[in-house]
């Protein structure tokens, strides 16, 4: 990938990921408004206002930063099954993203639920669902920083041949 | 995100083992994996998945012919 491209990569994926924090830390807190306030209008508003920024927040966010997050990786050499900490982030994000997915169904119902004239403070809210989410997505943002080291098997092949290929290269040079 | 450098310790002729970190995250996982599927099973945490949203005598039905046939959400965290 040339420079100013991977560049323009890294900060779509950089702004996506961060994006899709900060919008989870939203629906925290609306979520702990739905499931501690006693006040009717707010517990109603807060579910309608989750089914909205689940909807148009943080799905998309999610889902883009899922597949830059991939092409991201592919495009560096970095590679996507290459270090452990790239191969552990892809399957927490995957895994944030796919009950994130399921869960936005459950909370379109509950939404439609707080809306129909019911008290809606008998629904339960999704607090552990929404707990469990950030916190996987701040253990995916200090992998991110810190990118502890280890190579997977893929990955020192992978570094092995490089290297050989190099050596070809300066012997070849030499001669 | 900045291009790996060569570092001396995957130098070596062998492959390397998984680093430490991974085994204990991978532990911790499974002990999670563990306590959700007891739980599961001996029915101390509920129904997990969208139907336990919709469920309890007080809850209004709008909207549940679509939760219950939504599949059970896997656990995380």
């Amino acid at each position: 990938m040339p420079p100013r491209l991977r560049k323009a990569v890294l900060t779509t994926h950089v702004m996506t990921s961060v994006g899709w924090l900060g919008a989870v830390l939203a629906y925290l807190a609306l979520d702990v408004t739905a499931v501690v306030s006693t006040d009717v209008d707010r517990v109603r508003a807060a579910y309608v206002a989750m089914d909205v920024t689940i909807t148009y927040a943080i799905v998309p966010l999610a889902l883009a930063a899922v597949i830059i997050g991939i092409v991201n990786a592919l495009g560096t050499s970095w590679g996507l099954f290459r270090h452990y900490w790239v191969l552990v982030k892809l399957l927490l994000t995957l895994v944030a993203t796919t009950v994130l997915l399921l869960e936005a169904r459950t909370i379109r119902s509950l939404a439609e639920a707080a809306g129909s004239g019911a008290d809606p403070r008998d629904l339960p809210g999704s607090l552990p669902h929404s707990i469990g989410g950030l916190v996987v997505l701040l253990i995916v943002t200090i992998l991110s920083i810190y990118k502890p080291r280890g190579l997977t098997r893929y990955g020192w092949r992978k570094q092995q041949e490089r290297q050989g290929r190099q050596r070809e290269e300066s012997s070849a040079l030499a001669a | 995100m900045a291009e790996p450098t060569s570092r001396s310790d995957t130098d070596h002729g062998t492959p390397p083992g998984m680093p430490r970190w991974v085994k204990v995250a991978a532990i911790f996982v499974g002990f999670l994996l563990l306590l959700f599927v007891v739980l599961q099973l001996t029915g101390i945490g509920g129904e997990h998945g969208p139907g336990r949203h919709m469920s309890g005598d007080t809850t209004p039905t709008v909207g549940t012919p679509a939760v219950q046939n939504a599949p059970a959400a896997a656990v995380i965290g």
